[in-house]
Protein backbone atom coordinates (compact mmCIF):
# COMPACT_ATOMS: atom_id res chain seq x y z
CA UNK A 1 0.00 0.00 0.00
CA UNK A 2 1.40 3.41 -0.98
CA UNK A 3 1.12 6.64 1.01
CA UNK A 4 -0.54 9.89 -0.09
CA UNK A 5 -1.67 13.11 1.62
CA UNK A 6 -4.65 13.02 3.97
CA UNK A 7 -6.56 15.44 1.70
CA UNK A 8 -6.01 13.31 -1.40
CA UNK A 9 -7.22 10.21 0.46
CA UNK A 10 -10.25 12.00 1.86
CA UNK A 11 -11.35 13.11 -1.62
CA UNK A 12 -10.78 9.68 -3.17
CA UNK A 13 -12.92 8.02 -0.48
CA UNK A 14 -15.59 10.72 -0.64
CA UNK A 15 -15.85 10.31 -4.42
CA UNK A 16 -15.91 6.52 -4.14
CA UNK A 17 -18.61 6.55 -1.45
CA UNK A 18 -20.70 9.01 -3.44
CA UNK A 19 -20.40 7.11 -6.73
CA UNK A 20 -21.30 3.81 -5.06
CA UNK A 21 -24.31 5.43 -3.40
CA UNK A 22 -25.48 6.71 -6.78
CA UNK A 23 -24.63 3.41 -8.51
CA UNK A 24 -22.08 4.92 -10.88
CA UNK A 25 -19.35 2.58 -12.08
CA UNK A 26 -15.68 3.60 -12.15
CA UNK A 27 -15.69 3.30 -15.96
CA UNK A 28 -18.77 5.45 -16.31
CA UNK A 29 -17.32 8.16 -14.04
CA UNK A 30 -14.04 8.06 -16.00
CA UNK A 31 -15.98 8.64 -19.22
CA UNK A 32 -17.96 11.52 -17.69
CA UNK A 33 -14.70 13.13 -16.61
CA UNK A 34 -13.39 12.76 -20.16
CA UNK A 35 -10.67 10.26 -19.38
CA UNK A 36 -9.72 6.72 -20.35
CA UNK A 37 -11.92 3.96 -18.81
CA UNK A 38 -9.27 3.07 -16.22
CA UNK A 39 -8.77 6.63 -14.87
CA UNK A 40 -10.97 6.31 -11.76
CA UNK A 41 -10.02 2.71 -11.02
CA UNK A 42 -6.33 3.73 -11.13
CA UNK A 43 -6.94 6.57 -8.69
CA UNK A 44 -8.83 4.19 -6.39
CA UNK A 45 -5.99 1.65 -6.53
CA UNK A 46 -4.27 1.45 -3.13
CA UNK A 47 -0.96 0.69 -4.82
CA UNK A 48 -0.88 3.83 -6.98
CA UNK A 49 -0.05 7.31 -5.71
CA UNK A 50 -2.46 8.97 -8.13
CA UNK A 51 -5.19 11.29 -6.82
CA UNK A 52 -7.76 13.76 -8.16
CA UNK A 53 -6.16 17.12 -9.05
CA UNK A 54 -8.10 20.31 -8.12
CA UNK A 55 -9.15 21.08 -11.70
CA UNK A 56 -11.12 17.79 -11.70
CA UNK A 57 -13.10 18.68 -8.57
CA UNK A 58 -15.82 20.74 -10.34
CA UNK A 59 -16.32 17.90 -12.87
CA UNK A 60 -16.51 15.36 -10.04
CA UNK A 61 -19.05 17.47 -8.15
CA UNK A 62 -21.25 17.76 -11.26
CA UNK A 63 -20.97 14.05 -12.08
CA UNK A 64 -21.82 13.13 -8.48
CA UNK A 65 -24.63 15.68 -8.21
CA UNK A 66 -23.11 17.51 -5.26
CA UNK A 67 -21.10 20.63 -4.40
CA UNK A 68 -17.31 20.79 -4.52
CA UNK A 69 -17.35 21.41 -0.76
CA UNK A 70 -19.18 18.09 -0.27
CA UNK A 71 -15.97 16.41 -1.44
CA UNK A 72 -13.75 18.26 1.04
CA UNK A 73 -13.14 17.71 4.76
CA UNK A 74 -15.11 19.81 7.25
CA UNK A 75 -12.68 20.36 10.06
CA UNK A 76 -9.91 22.93 10.07
CA UNK A 77 -6.85 21.08 8.91
CA UNK A 78 -3.68 20.81 10.93
CA UNK A 79 -1.85 18.67 8.43
CA UNK A 80 1.88 19.25 8.19
CA UNK A 81 2.12 17.14 5.07
CA UNK A 82 2.77 13.75 6.64
CA UNK A 83 1.63 11.06 4.26
CA UNK A 84 -0.93 8.44 5.27
CA UNK A 85 -1.55 4.90 4.03
CA UNK A 86 -3.83 4.89 1.00
CA UNK A 87 -6.66 3.03 2.71
CA UNK A 88 -9.37 3.22 0.07
CA UNK A 89 -12.86 1.99 0.95
CA UNK A 90 -12.93 -1.75 0.45
CA UNK A 91 -16.24 -3.56 0.00
CA UNK A 92 -14.69 -6.77 1.31
CA UNK A 93 -14.33 -5.13 4.72
CA UNK A 94 -17.47 -5.18 6.85
CA UNK A 95 -16.95 -1.76 8.45
CA UNK A 96 -16.41 -0.13 5.03
CA UNK A 97 -19.50 -1.81 3.63
CA UNK A 98 -21.49 -0.54 6.61
CA UNK A 99 -20.48 3.01 5.71
CA UNK A 100 -21.72 2.49 2.16
CA UNK A 101 -25.00 0.95 3.40
CA UNK A 102 -25.59 3.88 5.76
CA UNK A 103 -25.32 6.20 2.76
CA UNK A 104 -27.63 3.94 0.73
CA UNK A 105 -30.22 4.02 3.54
CA UNK A 106 -29.83 7.80 3.89
CA UNK A 107 -30.30 8.36 0.15
CA UNK A 108 -33.45 6.22 -0.02
CA UNK A 109 -32.06 3.20 -1.86
CA UNK A 110 -33.97 0.88 0.47
CA UNK A 111 -37.23 2.85 0.24
CA UNK A 112 -38.19 0.15 -2.24
CA UNK A 113 -37.64 -3.56 -1.72
CA UNK A 114 -34.15 -4.72 -2.60
CA UNK A 115 -32.71 -8.22 -2.84
CA UNK A 116 -29.10 -9.06 -2.05
CA UNK A 117 -28.54 -9.31 -5.79
CA UNK A 118 -30.03 -5.83 -6.31
CA UNK A 119 -27.56 -4.46 -3.77
CA UNK A 120 -24.67 -6.36 -5.35
CA UNK A 121 -25.60 -5.07 -8.82
CA UNK A 122 -25.86 -1.51 -7.53
CA UNK A 123 -22.36 -1.75 -6.02
CA UNK A 124 -20.90 -3.65 -9.03
CA UNK A 125 -20.09 -6.65 -6.84
CA UNK A 126 -19.60 -10.04 -8.51
CA UNK A 127 -17.37 -11.77 -6.00
CA UNK A 128 -18.98 -14.60 -3.96
CA UNK A 129 -17.12 -13.65 -0.78
CA UNK A 130 -18.30 -10.06 -1.05
CA UNK A 131 -21.89 -11.29 -1.55
CA UNK A 132 -21.59 -13.13 1.77
CA UNK A 133 -20.42 -9.92 3.46
CA UNK A 134 -23.37 -8.03 1.95
CA UNK A 135 -25.65 -10.64 3.49
CA UNK A 136 -23.97 -10.28 6.89
CA UNK A 137 -24.19 -6.47 6.86
CA UNK A 138 -27.81 -6.43 5.64
CA UNK A 139 -28.78 -8.74 8.47
CA UNK A 140 -26.91 -6.55 10.94
CA UNK A 141 -28.90 -3.56 9.68
CA UNK A 142 -32.07 -5.59 10.28
CA UNK A 143 -30.88 -6.41 13.80
CA UNK A 144 -30.16 -2.70 14.41
CA UNK A 145 -33.67 -1.83 13.23
CA UNK A 146 -32.56 0.17 10.18
CA UNK A 147 -33.97 -2.32 7.65
CA UNK A 148 -36.69 -4.91 7.80
CA UNK A 149 -36.74 -8.26 5.98
CA UNK A 150 -39.53 -8.98 3.52
CA UNK A 151 -38.72 -12.71 3.07
CA UNK A 152 -36.49 -14.45 0.55
CA UNK A 153 -33.62 -12.11 1.34
CA UNK A 154 -35.56 -9.01 0.35
CA UNK A 155 -34.96 -5.90 2.43
CA UNK A 156 -36.73 -2.58 2.79
CA UNK A 157 -36.14 0.39 5.04
CA UNK A 158 -37.78 0.12 8.43
CA UNK A 159 -40.81 2.47 8.49
CA UNK A 160 -39.45 4.25 11.55
CA UNK A 161 -36.29 5.21 9.66
CA UNK A 162 -37.94 6.54 6.52
CA UNK A 163 -37.48 10.11 7.66
CA UNK A 164 -33.73 9.65 8.23
CA UNK B 1 3.09 68.59 -10.60
CA UNK B 2 4.11 65.37 -8.91
CA UNK B 3 7.11 63.51 -10.18
CA UNK B 4 6.75 59.79 -10.71
CA UNK B 5 9.80 57.57 -10.76
CA UNK B 6 10.26 55.78 -14.03
CA UNK B 7 11.91 52.53 -13.04
CA UNK B 8 13.76 50.63 -15.71
CA UNK B 9 12.12 47.37 -16.72
CA UNK B 10 14.57 44.51 -16.74
CA UNK B 11 12.14 42.02 -18.25
CA UNK B 12 8.59 42.28 -19.50
CA UNK B 13 6.30 39.50 -20.62
CA UNK B 14 2.80 40.16 -21.82
CA UNK B 15 0.18 37.51 -22.59
CA UNK B 16 -2.84 38.85 -24.42
CA UNK B 17 -4.91 35.80 -23.58
CA UNK B 18 -4.28 33.20 -20.88
CA UNK B 19 -6.98 30.55 -20.64
CA UNK B 20 -6.91 28.53 -17.44
CA UNK B 21 -9.17 26.40 -15.27
CA UNK B 22 -11.27 28.74 -13.14
CA UNK B 23 -10.87 26.67 -9.99
CA UNK B 24 -7.07 26.81 -10.29
CA UNK B 25 -7.25 30.59 -10.70
CA UNK B 26 -9.64 31.08 -7.76
CA UNK B 27 -7.52 28.87 -5.48
CA UNK B 28 -4.37 30.85 -6.34
CA UNK B 29 -6.22 34.14 -5.74
CA UNK B 30 -7.64 32.97 -2.40
CA UNK B 31 -4.27 31.65 -1.23
CA UNK B 32 -2.53 34.91 -2.17
CA UNK B 33 -5.17 37.11 -0.53
CA UNK B 34 -5.23 35.01 2.63
CA UNK B 35 -1.43 35.09 2.93
CA UNK B 36 -1.52 38.91 2.74
CA UNK B 37 -4.38 38.97 5.28
CA UNK B 38 -2.40 37.04 7.90
CA UNK B 39 0.85 38.87 7.22
CA UNK B 40 2.86 36.11 5.57
CA UNK B 41 5.07 37.19 2.71
CA UNK B 42 5.49 35.02 -0.37
CA UNK B 43 8.92 33.73 0.67
CA UNK B 44 7.58 32.63 4.04
CA UNK B 45 4.78 30.69 2.30
CA UNK B 46 7.38 29.08 0.00
CA UNK B 47 9.50 28.17 3.03
CA UNK B 48 6.56 26.58 4.87
CA UNK B 49 5.61 24.67 1.71
CA UNK B 50 9.14 23.25 1.79
CA UNK B 51 10.16 24.98 -1.41
CA UNK B 52 12.76 27.48 -2.66
CA UNK B 53 12.10 31.15 -1.89
CA UNK B 54 10.69 32.15 -5.26
CA UNK B 55 8.43 29.11 -5.62
CA UNK B 56 5.15 30.57 -4.36
CA UNK B 57 5.37 33.87 -6.24
CA UNK B 58 6.40 32.03 -9.43
CA UNK B 59 3.31 29.84 -9.03
CA UNK B 60 1.11 32.94 -8.89
CA UNK B 61 2.45 34.23 -12.23
CA UNK B 62 -0.73 34.93 -14.24
CA UNK B 63 1.10 34.70 -17.58
CA UNK B 64 1.68 31.01 -16.85
CA UNK B 65 -0.84 28.27 -16.12
CA UNK B 66 0.97 26.97 -13.06
CA UNK B 67 -1.33 25.76 -10.29
CA UNK B 68 -1.47 24.36 -6.79
CA UNK B 69 -1.47 20.60 -6.43
CA UNK B 70 -3.65 18.59 -4.06
CA UNK B 71 -0.50 17.80 -2.02
CA UNK B 72 0.01 21.53 -1.43
CA UNK B 73 -3.66 22.13 -0.66
CA UNK B 74 -3.26 19.52 2.08
CA UNK B 75 -0.96 21.85 4.07
CA UNK B 76 -2.02 25.31 2.88
CA UNK B 77 -4.93 25.49 5.37
CA UNK B 78 -2.43 24.89 8.19
CA UNK B 79 -0.01 27.49 6.81
CA UNK B 80 -2.79 30.02 6.26
CA UNK B 81 -4.61 29.20 9.52
CA UNK B 82 -7.88 28.57 7.73
CA UNK B 83 -10.11 25.83 6.37
CA UNK B 84 -9.75 24.14 2.99
CA UNK B 85 -13.28 25.34 2.24
CA UNK B 86 -12.13 28.95 2.58
CA UNK B 87 -9.45 28.32 -0.03
CA UNK B 88 -11.42 26.24 -2.51
CA UNK B 89 -14.59 27.82 -3.93
CA UNK B 90 -17.65 25.60 -4.30
CA UNK B 91 -19.59 27.38 -7.05
CA UNK B 92 -17.43 26.47 -10.03
CA UNK B 93 -18.99 24.68 -12.99
CA UNK B 94 -17.46 21.59 -14.56
CA UNK B 95 -14.78 22.55 -17.06
CA UNK B 96 -15.24 26.28 -16.36
CA UNK B 97 -12.37 28.34 -17.66
CA UNK B 98 -11.25 31.89 -17.11
CA UNK B 99 -9.61 34.20 -19.60
CA UNK B 100 -6.96 36.64 -18.49
CA UNK B 101 -4.95 39.39 -20.05
CA UNK B 102 -1.77 39.26 -18.02
CA UNK B 103 1.73 40.61 -17.78
CA UNK B 104 4.84 40.10 -15.71
CA UNK B 105 7.32 42.93 -15.34
CA UNK B 106 10.59 42.60 -13.54
CA UNK B 107 12.35 45.64 -12.16
CA UNK B 108 15.55 45.74 -10.13
CA UNK B 109 13.58 46.22 -6.91
CA UNK B 110 10.33 44.35 -7.56
CA UNK B 111 8.37 41.88 -9.67
CA UNK B 112 4.94 43.03 -10.77
CA UNK B 113 2.11 40.84 -12.03
CA UNK B 114 -0.86 42.57 -13.59
CA UNK B 115 -3.92 40.77 -14.86
CA UNK B 116 -7.44 41.50 -16.01
CA UNK B 117 -10.16 38.89 -15.96
CA UNK B 118 -11.91 39.14 -19.32
CA UNK B 119 -15.06 37.13 -18.75
CA UNK B 120 -16.25 38.22 -15.33
CA UNK B 121 -20.05 38.34 -15.32
CA UNK B 122 -21.36 41.80 -16.22
CA UNK B 123 -18.45 43.49 -14.55
CA UNK B 124 -16.25 46.14 -16.05
CA UNK B 125 -12.84 44.50 -16.35
CA UNK B 126 -10.32 45.99 -13.97
CA UNK B 127 -6.67 45.24 -13.56
CA UNK B 128 -5.35 43.51 -10.46
CA UNK B 129 -1.74 43.94 -9.41
CA UNK B 130 0.32 41.59 -7.28
CA UNK B 131 3.84 42.68 -6.40
CA UNK B 132 6.88 41.19 -4.78
CA UNK B 133 9.59 43.47 -3.47
CA UNK B 134 13.13 42.31 -4.00
CA UNK B 135 15.24 43.07 -0.97
CA UNK B 136 18.97 43.04 -1.52
CA UNK B 137 21.80 43.41 0.95
CA UNK B 138 19.67 43.08 4.07
CA UNK B 139 20.81 40.55 6.63
CA UNK B 140 18.13 39.28 8.99
CA UNK B 141 19.10 39.28 12.64
CA UNK B 142 19.10 35.94 14.43
CA UNK B 143 16.13 35.50 16.77
CA UNK B 144 18.13 34.38 19.80
CA UNK B 145 15.30 32.76 21.77
CA UNK B 146 14.09 30.88 18.72
CA UNK B 147 17.62 29.75 17.93
CA UNK B 148 18.10 28.43 21.45
CA UNK B 149 14.79 26.61 21.24
CA UNK B 150 15.96 24.99 18.02
CA UNK B 151 19.26 23.98 19.62
CA UNK B 152 17.35 22.46 22.53
CA UNK B 153 15.14 20.54 20.07
CA UNK B 154 18.28 19.15 18.43
CA UNK B 155 19.67 17.93 21.76
CA UNK B 156 16.30 16.39 22.60
CA UNK B 157 16.45 14.36 19.39
CA UNK B 158 13.64 16.13 17.54
CA UNK B 159 15.71 16.14 14.34
CA UNK B 160 16.65 12.46 14.47
CA UNK B 161 13.91 12.03 11.87
CA UNK B 162 13.60 14.40 8.89
CA UNK B 163 11.27 17.34 9.62
CA UNK B 164 9.71 19.72 7.14
CA UNK B 165 9.61 23.48 7.74
CA UNK B 166 5.92 23.56 8.63
CA UNK B 167 6.28 20.80 11.26
CA UNK B 168 9.30 22.59 12.76
CA UNK B 169 7.44 25.91 12.76
CA UNK B 170 4.47 24.40 14.66
CA UNK B 171 6.81 22.54 17.03
CA UNK B 172 8.70 25.72 17.96
CA UNK B 173 5.47 27.70 18.19
CA UNK B 174 4.20 25.21 20.76
CA UNK B 175 7.41 25.47 22.79
CA UNK B 176 8.34 29.15 22.61
CA UNK B 177 6.42 31.97 24.26
CA UNK B 178 8.07 34.78 22.29
CA UNK B 179 6.56 35.60 18.91
CA UNK B 180 8.57 34.78 15.81
CA UNK B 181 7.97 34.60 12.08
CA UNK B 182 8.60 31.84 9.55
CA UNK B 183 11.42 34.08 8.23
CA UNK B 184 13.06 34.00 11.69
CA UNK B 185 12.90 30.22 11.64
CA UNK B 186 14.29 30.10 8.11
CA UNK B 187 17.21 32.27 9.25
CA UNK B 188 18.01 29.98 12.20
CA UNK B 189 17.75 26.84 10.10
CA UNK B 190 19.96 28.45 7.50
CA UNK B 191 22.61 29.17 10.15
CA UNK B 192 22.44 25.61 11.45
CA UNK B 193 22.64 24.02 8.00
CA UNK B 194 25.31 26.25 6.50
CA UNK B 195 27.73 26.76 9.40
CA UNK B 196 31.20 25.33 8.98
CA UNK B 197 32.64 22.57 11.15
CA UNK B 198 30.94 21.55 14.40
CA UNK B 199 28.39 24.33 14.17
CA UNK B 200 26.69 22.61 11.26
CA UNK B 201 24.28 20.69 13.43
CA UNK B 202 21.58 20.17 10.80
CA UNK B 203 21.52 19.25 7.15
CA UNK B 204 18.88 20.01 4.56
CA UNK B 205 17.79 17.45 2.02
CA UNK B 206 15.02 17.05 -0.51
CA UNK B 207 12.47 14.32 0.22
CA UNK B 208 9.41 13.93 -2.00
CA UNK B 209 10.16 17.27 -3.66
CA UNK B 210 10.21 19.13 -0.33
CA UNK B 211 13.08 20.41 1.80
CA UNK B 212 13.46 18.57 5.09
CA UNK B 213 15.87 19.17 7.95
CA UNK B 214 17.60 16.53 10.03
CA UNK B 215 20.56 15.97 12.32
CA UNK B 216 23.90 16.20 10.61
CA UNK B 217 25.17 12.75 11.57
CA UNK B 218 28.80 13.60 10.69
CA UNK B 219 28.90 16.37 13.29
CA UNK B 220 26.95 14.31 15.83
CA UNK B 221 29.37 11.38 15.61
CA UNK B 222 32.42 13.69 15.83
CA UNK B 223 30.92 15.37 18.88
CA UNK B 224 30.30 11.97 20.49
CA UNK B 225 33.95 10.99 19.94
Amino acid sequence: MVQITALSLFIINRVLLRRLTLGISAKSLSRTLGHSPNYVITIENKNKTTSYPPHEWPKLATALNCQIHDLLPNADSNSTGELVDKKVLNLSIESDLKLVFKELVYHGFFNQEKSIQDVADHLFIRDEEQLKIIDIVLNRFVKDGLLQPMGNSIFIINDQNKKL
Amino acid sequence: MTKTKNYKKLKHKESKLVVMSRIDFEIAKNVYERSIQIGLNDEEVSFLLGKRNKYFFDLLNPTEKAKFKTEQLDILPTILETSIKDIVPTNIKAGEEIKLKASKTQYAHKIRYEFTVLNADNETPHATVWEKKIRKGKIRQLHVDLHECLLLSITQGYFKVPRNALAIYLHIKANLEQPFSPADLQKSLSVLTSAKGKGRLLKREIVQAKYVYMENSEVQSKTAQ
